[in-house]
């Protein structure tokens, strides 16, 4: 989502993530991977409940497709830390209209279950054509 | 999935910059795609 930031400025949309860390671990955490986006801590997941967002099975964490991702990562250079946060909290994407509604959701299947930057910026650029809220 | 925005949005959040704010003034003046991650490291 890092190279598309201009397209999501574009639509006048604005990115925030939301982390497991404290405040600490999300400062550091941004500052460390040059994060554009805004960051919020929430190490106590008030959020990731508020939003009903699962976990995921231990046998999902060692599917061979996370591991695939792993290596695939790895190839590209990531290293492998401790990992800060709950490693079987699923993740999560919202769109949220100015009027509090939510137009998107995705509520991850696997732990690397993502939905693609460009659906999110269809799902957004339709909302601009029709006004938003 | 029915979620109360109304309650959501007056959670009060902690901002990496070490403020807080109300989880609603991100979406004030625009939409807002919230991501949530797994984990760091």
């Amino acid at each position: 989502m890092r190279r598309e930031k201009e397209a999501f400025d574009q639509v006048g949309a604005r990115v925030v993530l939301v982390g497991l860390g404290s405040v600490g671990e999300t400062a550091t955490f941004k500052e460390r991977f040059e994060v554009p986006f805004a960051m919020i801590a929430d190490p106590q997941k008030h959020l990731f409940r508020a939003f009903r967002l699962k976990q995921a099975s231990v046998g999902s964490l060692f599917s061979a497709q996370m591991i695939a991702k792993g290596v695939s990562a790895m190839a590209k250079g990531h290293s492998i830390g401790k990992p800060k946060g709950d490693v079987r909290q699923l993740p999560g994407v919202f769109i949220i209209d100015t009027a509090g509604r939510i137009r998107f959701s995705h509520y991850a299947a696997s732990p690397a279950d993502h939905p693609r930057p460009e659906i999110l910026l269809d799902v957004l650029r339709c909302e601009e054509t029709e006004g938003g809220s | 999935m029915d979620l109360n925005m109304n309650e959501i949005g007056k959670k009060e959040v902690q901002v990496w910059d070490g403020s807080q704010s109300r989880l609603r003034r991100f979406w004030q003046e625009g939409p807002l795609v919230l991501v949530f991650l797994r984990h760091y490291g």
